[in-house]
């Protein structure tokens, strides 16, 4: 072999290396500008107050961001944490998660199943075109349409027809009474975009290449997709606007980066803190970490037709194993509170105040955690001498898997053996939803996207969720329970909805349906010298830059 | 032995690599589908949902087609350059591979080059010393390297060099060619360290085998310098075992970083493998599946042109008996 030819290989190779660090450098889908806060080391994103309190950028870092910013295909609070600065509905939640109004200068319920919106003058998109009725039924009816296979559908399950009734009205009309409708226009759900959007390249809407506009106080200038997105105040807001002229959210998915991040000054603030490490965040120097109800739960649910879960001594006996108070101060860090009815006391909101409910739960049974009532409720049942059972759990949800070992190691003292199995997402998801024979014990967590009594009932109590596909994985079917969640669905007169609640509750909670293990609340971290006084449970669901957000 | 030109060598590797990928795709596409879950359940997650939604998303990915239809569908896709489209985010699964590929190779070469560039050196050193304290304690120094799990190891070096002394950059992974190096230094790092144990233990190995042969004895006696002995000479014909190991622990690396990546943020082909497994995501795990097996296969290739680069004495082609 000659020289050239062994030199030829070498030439070959050394080009072949200059090529893929010339790939390496560049991904097709990185814009070109510049990082805001990270470059210079030590800055804490220039906050520099103009007289007028204005403030330069600020930089915020959340857990996950979308892989697409249009709502419907999203919903999650990611992508809510972003989109609720740049769009909005006809309504809004307020500080205080009742309705107000928002796009919508006045609402009305004309009859139990019709509802009218008159819009506001002067809207406009962030491309300056003013929102007309047609833009609004567009976007409503976007999710009514199943060809469009909206995440959301499920909020217009009860909408029979969307109109234009006027030139600046909007009318709804359900095909039944149901009075969780009035908190769509409220939610992401109800989010309003133009109407040229939602008929244009619906593939690549929500992508860089095509991102959604709205009438919020901010737009969307930039989005790296699972990395940041940037925004930029919008002046043409019909509201009053915020300090903040540029917003940088980033995803830090790992939560010590994230708190090293906020240590470091590389973020000014964060939104889902974790719960159970919110001591190391407390202990920030120079950040305020301020906790809210999160109105979100997690339960246990037990299959009346898996033996011997149909039993109510054995339901009792588990009931009472639930060290709840224990639970609340380690794996929450006392952000939260021991559940007994499938709501959280502050989702009673349009019915009634949280202590109100409070009261009301102190009435009912507590099943409180005594493991020698547990045992003799066990010697009562039909499997006095224990039993063993199996119970699968997301790995890694924190939440709901401390609650299941502490329970299997309490119930161990009673000669029940419950095995706790840890598999992934996916897994557990079609375990739950797939509602085959021998449920057994489930776990669920959920969050509530606004704040009414009824909805954590229908998914978990009521008799059309006993199916492959429905949430109410105990199985539990209760004709008297079924009239009152009814009722307090079609009915809107707060006294008979607490009447029907009250009543519906108060039979559950004797048989056990389910067992609620907390209500866990949702914690943010925020540099001290910055206020979000407007901050709640559906931070991800409002314009939280322009809610009481500011310097001190 | 008959040598045969480069050009056919590689077109013949290239040729008998289609049955593999075939192979290797399938078995991954089967070993999903025999997986509990299903991507339009992962997709809507406790959302609830009619089963209207559900029947239309697995009409829309050709979900309730028998599988081997299924297979077939992606593979002829393929054949023509096409990927297909992630369920979980709707992008071209190209697209999405290509917005994570060029960060995984830049971390997976620069954490080997940090390897070698600290391995090399360290593996001749212990050899020359063999026996000493020096060679116990270089070996006992890089074994603690590889014994502690490289995600710790990055989260200490991000504490120590990102928050204390501020010198690096905390999440993310850059833009342009040297920014990504500064917010990839740290994670190269801590996976380089892992790597150190083995490059230095094949190194000092085979140097050690190299000194003891008889023409270093007669080039020393002959009066060469030893620098020049040992540069010239003795690397180059003991670095043979070293580049394989090299090219095996880049195709390693390759397959994700999937830890390392978690801690510092980092947007690669580990993480997204990940997700799209946990999300039943099957054109994107076939798609990042289908880009490794070709990676390895290409490594590989280029690691038996390299020997012939090195050592004159190899020759490619096939052994004649």
């Amino acid at each position: 072999m000659s020289i050239g030819n062994r030199w030829i290989r070498l030439v070959v190779l050394l080009a072949a290396l200059a090529l893929v660090a010339a790939a390496c450098s560049s991904d097709d889908s990185e814009p070109e500008s510049t990082e805001g806060t990270e470059t210079t080391a030590g800055e804490t994103g220039s906050t520099e107050a103009a007289a007028s309190g204005d403030i330069e950028e600020i930089t915020w870092g959340i857990p996950i961001l979308p892989d697409t910013l249009f709502v419907p295909y999203d919903f999650s609070t990611g992508g809510g944490t972003v989109m609720a600065l740049a769009q909005e509905g006809l309504l809004a939640f307020d500080d205080d998660l009742a309705l107000t109004n928002g796009v919508a200068e006045s609402w009305e319920q004309k009859d139990p199943t019709t509802y009218t919106y008159t819009l506001r003058e002067g809207v406009t998109f962030q491309d300056g075109t003013p929102v007309t009725v047609e833009d609004v039924v567009a976007s409503l009816e976007f999710h009514l349409n199943p060809d469009n296979l909206s995440f959301m559908e499920f909020f217009y399950f009860a909408v029979d027809t969307i109109e234009a009734t006027g030139d600046r009205e909007v009318t709804v009309t359900l095909f039944e009474p149901d009075v969780t409708w009035q908190y769509t226009p409220a939610h992401m759900a109800g989010f309003i975009m133009p109407q040229s959007q939602l008929e244009g390249d619906l593939e690549t809407l929500g992508s860089p290449e095509n991102l959604p506009i709205g009438t919020g106080p901010y737009q969307v200038v930039e989005f790296v997709p699972r990395d940041r997105v940037v925004l930029e105040r919008y002046d043409g807001y019909w509201g009053e606007n915020g300090p903040a002229k540029r917003i940088v959210i980033r995803e830090i998915e790992d939560d010590q980066t994230r708190l090293l991040a906020m240590r470091d000054g590389d973020i000014d603030g964060s939104f889902e803190i974790p719960l159970t490490e919110i001591d190391q965040w407390q202990a920030l120097e120079g950040v305020d970490v301020v906790t809210t109800p999160s109105l979100g739960l997690v339960l246990l649910t037990l299959d009346y037709f898996t033996h011997p879960f149909g039993d109510i001594h054995v339901r009792k006996a588990i009931a009472h194993s639930l060290d709840q108070e224990g639970l609340v101060s380690a794996v929450l860090n006392g952000a939260g509170e021991g559940g007994t009815v499938e709501n959280p006391p502050d989702i009673w909101a349009p019915v009634m105040s949280g202590d109100d409910a409070r009261a009301f739960y102190a009435t009912l049974p507590q099943y409180e955690f005594d493991m020698e009532k547990a045992a003799a409720e066990l010697a009562l049942s039909s499997e006095p001498d224990g039993f063993e059972f199996t119970v699968t759990v997301p790995g890694g949800a924190e939440l709901m898997v401390s609650p299941l070992l502490s329970l299997a190691q309490n119930l161990e003292t009673i000669g029940i053996t419950m095995n706790v199995q840890e598999v992934d997402g996916a897994t557990w998801q079609d375990t739950y939803f797939g509602h085959g024979e021998d449920l057994g014990m489930q776990t669920m967590q959920y969050a509530a996207d606004y704040a009414d009594p009824v909805t954590y009932p229908f998914l978990f109590l009521h008799s059309s969720g006993a199916v492959p596909g429905g949430f109410n994985a105990s199985n539990y079917v209760n004709e008297r329970v079924d009239e009152l969640i009814i009722t307090a669905v079609s009915e809107s007169d707060p006294a008979a909805r607490e009447a029907a609640l009250t009543e519906m509750h108060e039979i559950a909670r004797e048989e056990v349906a389910t067992i609620p293990v907390y209500y866990f609340d949702t914690g943010m971290a925020i540099r001290n010298d910055l206020k979000l006084d407007g901050y709640n449970a559906f931070y991800f669901n409002i314009p939280w830059a322009i809610r009481g957000f500011g310097q001190k | 032995m008959s040598d045969e030109g480069v050009g056919r060598f590689v077109g013949r590797r290239l040729l008998g690599a289609v049955p593999i990928l075939i192979v290797i795709t399938f078995a991954v596409f089967a070993l999903i589908h025999l997986a509990p879950g299903t991507p339009e359940r992962a997709l809507l997650g406790t959302r609830p949902s009619s089963p209207e939604t559900l029947a239309a998303i697995r009409e829309r990915w050709n979900l309730d087609e028998p599988f081997l239809v299924q297979y077939v569908l992606w593979l002829k896709a393929v054949v023509v350059g096409d990927l297909g489209r992630s369920i979980q985010t709707n992008q071209d699964v190209t697209t999405v591979i290509g917005q994570r590929i060029g960060l995984t190779i830049y971390l997976g070469l620069y954490s080997l080059f940090i390897a070698l560039v600290l391995g090399i050196p360290l593996g001749m050193w212990a050899a020359i010393r063999r026996g000493s304290k020096t060679d116990r304690a270089v070996v006992g120094v890089s074994v603690l390297g590889v014994s502690a799990p490289a995600f710790a190891v990055g989260l200490l070096l991000l504490y120590v060099f990102g928050v204390v002394l501020d010198l690096f950059p905390i999440f993310g992974g850059g833009e342009g060619f040297l920014d990504r190096g500064l917010h990839l230094t740290l994670p190269a790092v801590a996976l380089a360290l892992a790597l150190l144990a083995l490059i230095v233990k094949i190194t000092r190995a085979s140097v050690i085998d190299e000194l003891d042969q008889d023409y270093v004895t007669f080039a020393r006696a002959r009066g060469l310098p030893r620098r020049r002995v040992m540069g010239r000479y003795v690397l180059r014909n003991a670095l043979i075992p070293v580049v394989t190991a090299a090219g095996l622990m880049l195709v390693g690396l390759l397959g994700g970083a999937v830890l390392v990546e978690a801690t510092f943020g980092l947007k690669g082909l580990g993480s997204l493998l990940a997700e799209s497994v946990q999300g039943r995501d099957v054109p994107v795990v076939q798609g990042v599946v289908l880009i490794t097996a070709v990676f390895v296969i290409v490594v590989n290739l280029g690691l038996d042109v390299l020997y012939t680069v090195i050592d004159p004495r190899i020759r490619l082609g096939r052994v004649e008996s």
